[in-house]
């Protein structure tokens, strides 16, 4: 068997599962470091003031949430893999979970920068501290927007290809 | 349902009677002080009076406050108040400000505080001691071998004694330099981190060369100031910690005996705190030998109640008028009064800014739109309906502060919308019931979602607009809501007619009359950019063009409004795979446990996750998308005649 004939059996599962693989590696990933990002701005602060430790919480959950928009698409894909997907679908499923992917890893870090200066209004001004979270708020827009097209693309698969 | 109306007052009084009509201000609360004192204030009316100077008073109930909170502080770190369960049913305890001032002028603060500071200094004094101890003992436990009283050693007439130490590693160098002379005594007395230490008898006329050796080896002098031995000093210490311990110990069970006074402490305290807005308000005054000046606000529904107040202080002795306040100025202070249901989300408009005088309270038209957003991207009929019931058991149970008492009943409302749209979309914990009904999909209907989560933006942004459209009909801009509203108005719906008329199914003479109603509104948005430039031809043009352009900020809106199916849809993926993970530990009894523990857990993290992202989501487009519209905000608050309250809540029914 060449390798192409190979790749046109077998491809469409392995790409889907490619698929799988961008949508929650790229979102984590950015996730992971926006968390960090946040974290290590708060444990300046909780160390002078450890009651704050609950809103800096707030602050920090914020950008880990497209590492979950990323598992929900992944999910998504992982649940409809069957042995018989086309190369096709298999491609198709691949670029669908690139936007959750790739807005994921790029938003979270720049929402967790974002975050990480609300822990700032936090520290000065505590009564405030809602108009730090609106901020980093307004970063994860984006990444919503690339889980929404993602999410689109998934269920719009069966209608655009066999 | 609105912002509440104001007068400003200018009064006139007796200075005599300045006191008892603060005081009587403060027990009203609704007023709120001008600064006349100020330099840039003060106009020809004030010519003949002068600042009014109470540093003295202030500084007395500032003192009096520090000390006030010393002697809390003192307390709560030796008997620390209970917490948890207990403390938040009980809460705190209401009063109503004449009660604070009768209860707290019963206390006798001086006498309290001078006992608490006796026992605090004697606390201080004895930790100070015991530190000294406890150095001391450290230093000197390396000596414990030096058997000589070391004071004795300087009457010696013909030999002298040294006592100090060398570092470890050139020890052996030391000895061996010392071992040259024929007249030296030494003996190691013990060993302490890097160093040995020594004590060294030699004969008087040998010192030089001593010396020189000392010198070369490093070794350093160390007097050990004692009359006695070291082995007594250290047993001498010991008695003595043991002793200061056991002061401390009675004088903390003495400050147990305070604890008692703590209650009155607290009403002392608020009370002190309230006195000090109150002398502080002479800052903002004006007076001479005989009379003061005072000018603010008060909200105008009030006015039969303030004015009754200043004629009984002042037994009539005074002149006041009662002005309208200038509707476009930026200092009347703001106050809102909404009814039960939408004060609760009063702190979603004053998060972003309160409104200006001249505009309107967006606060009864953003709730329910809040509420059915915040139900949509948090949907799921499980959680919504364990936190309403976990958010009414709080409101039965516990006398939580008026503020997070709103916050508790404003959980409580839009989980009631998190329940709708849960069985909207039949979703209870992540779980399909299949005996329940169906509206939408989640699994299956994606686009059908996302188009009512737009239709839904598109009533929330005309909503706005109409707003807006309401303020300037009201002001007496008419002309201005043709072209800055209707003019939007026709071109959105237009536009959403002529595009979307094909799959929504209309025939064809509806498309067209809806492309020319979107031309029309079209050519307004430009006319009315023209209009509101000045300048030339070119100019006006161009400003016309890119108010059109404003039109690409509506697509922008309209998608935004995409998160309520997005946010929505992966808190439902999250709990459905949550319930998937947990299903597949169902096997044993052992799996069934941690099966229902990751459940619990996992869910748990879910609902926090879900609501903290609909209650910011939700801000997001009532800020954003819907302020955007006709919302400027920038009024500033009004400020209450009182402290905020710490440790009791005063006049709570005020607050609510």
């Amino acid at each position: 068997m060449t390798l192409g004939a190979w790749i046109a059996e077998n491809g469409g599962l392995a790409f889907a599962i490619m698929g799988i693989a961008v949508a929650v590696l790229f979102s984590g990933i950015g996730s992971a470091k926006g968390l960090s990002i946040v974290g290590q701005a708060a444990a300046g602060l909780v160390a002078e003031e450890p009651e704050k430790f609950g809103k800096t919480l707030v602050l920090q959950l914020l950008p880990g949430t497209q590492g979950l928009y990323g598992f929900v698409i992944g999910l998504l894909v992982l649940f409809s893999l069957s042995g018989d997907i086309s190369l096709g679908k298999g491609l198709y499923l691949l670029f669908a979970c690139m936007p959750v992917g790739f807005v994921g890893l790029g938003s979270a870090i720049f929402q967790g920068k974002t975050a990480a200066a609300g822990v700032g209004i936090l520290a000065k001004n505590e009564e405030q501290s809602t108009k730090g979270i609106i901020y980093s708020v307004m970063v994860e827009t984006y990444a919503l927007l690339a889980f929404v097209i993602s999410l689109l693309l998934f269920f719009n698969v069966d209608s655009l290809i066999k | 349902m609105a912002i509440v109306e104001m007068k400003k007052f200018h009064l006139l009084a007796l200075k005599s009677d300045k006191e008892e009509l603060l005081r009587r201000l403060q027990i009203f609360r609704n007023v709120q002080f001008n600064d006349i004192a100020s330099e840039e204030h003060r106009t020809e009316t004030y010519a003949a009076l002068a600042p009014v100077k109470a540093v003295e008073a202030y500084n007395e109930a500032d003192t009096a406050l520090t000390r006030c909170e010393y002697c809390l502080n003192q307390l709560g770190k030796y008997y620390p108040e209970k917490g948890g369960f207990k403390a938040l049913k009980e809460g705190l305890p209401n009063l109503t400000f004449s009660e604070l001032e009768e209860q707290a002028k019963k206390v006798d603060f001086q006498g309290i505080y001078e006992q608490i500071k006796h026992n605090g200094d004697a606390l201080d004094g004895a930790r100070y001691d015991l530190h000294k101890a406890r150095e001391e003992i450290n230093e000197l436990s390396v000596f414990r071998k030096l058997d000589i009283v070391p004071r004795e050693t300087d009457g010696l007439r013909k030999a002298a004694s040294y006592i100090g130490s060398v570092p470890i590693k050139s020890r052996r160098e030391f000895e061996a330099a010392l071992n040259t002379l024929e007249r030296v005594y030494f003996e190691l007395i013990g060993l302490k981190k890097d160093d040995a230490m020594y004590v060294i008898f030699f004969y008087r006329p040998d010192e030089a060369a001593v010396d020189e050796i000392l010198k070369e080896k490093g070794f350093s002098k160390i007097n050990l100031k004692l009359n006695q031995r070291v082995e007594d000093r250290l047993k001498e210490l010991k008695e003595e910690i043991r002793l200061l311990r056991q002061r401390r110990e009675q004088t903390i069970k003495e400050l147990g005996e305070m604890t008692k006074y703590r209650t009155a402490l607290k009403l002392y305290y608020e009370y002190m705190s309230n006195l000090r807005v109150r002398i502080d308000t002479n800052r903002l005054l004006l007076g001479s030998d005989s009379t003061c000046c005072i000018e603010g606000y008060f909200p105008a529904y009030q006015e039969t109640e303030f004015l009754q107040i200043i004629n009984e202080v002042t037994g009539g002795a005074n002149n006041t008028t009662v002005e309208d306040v200038d509707r476009d100025s930026r200092d009347v202070p703001i106050m809102l009064k909404n009814n039960k249901l939408f004060g609760i989300f009063e702190p979603v408009t004053a998060t972003y800014a309160m409104p200006r005088y001249n505009e309107l309270d967006p606060t009864p038209w953003l709730a329910p739109f809040y509420a059915l957003f915040f139900g949509m991207m948090s949907a799921d009929a499980g959680y919504g309906l364990l936190m309403l019931v976990l958010c009414a058991l709080g409101l039965k149970m516990f006398n939580l502060k008026p503020g997070m008492k709103k916050n508790v009943k404003f959980f409580l409302i839009v989980s009631i919308f998190t329940l709708f749209w849960g069985v909207i979309y039949n979703s209870y914990f992540g779980f399909k019931l299949e005996f329940m009904p169906q509206v939408l999909d989640m699994g299956t209907q994606a686009m059908p979602i996302l188009l009512l989560s737009v239709a839904m933006g598109a009533i929330h942004l005309f909503t706005g607009l109409a707003l807006k459209g309401y303020m300037l009909i009201r002001d007496g801009h008419a002309l201005d809501a043709v072209f800055d509203v209707l003019s939007w108005y026709l071109a959105l719906i237009g536009a959403i007619l002529f595009i979307g008329g094909g799959p929504m199914g209309l025939s064809a003479s509806v498309s067209n009359v809806a492309k020319w109603v979107m031309i029309a509104g079209m050519a307004l948005i430009v006319i009315g950019g023209m209009r509101s430039t000045p300048g030339g031809i070119g100019g006006k043009i161009g400003a016309g063009m890119y108010n059109l352009y404003g039109i690409s900020g509506y697509v922008g809106d309209f998608v935004s409004y995409s998160r309520l199916m997005a946010l929505g849809l992966s808190g439902a993926y999250i709990a459905l795979s949550v319930n998937t993970i947990a299903g597949m530990m169902f096997g044993n009894v052992f799996g069934i446990i941690v099966g229902i523990i990751i459940m619990i857990l996992f869910h748990a993290f879910n609902i926090f996750l879900s609501y903290l992202g609909a209650y910011v989501h939700g801000m997001r487009l009532i800020y954003v998308e819907f302020f955007g519209k006709f919302y400027e905000g920038g009024g500033k608050p009004f400020r209450y005649f009182r402290s905020k309250s710490k440790y009791i809540n005063l006049d709570r029914q005020l607050e609510e």
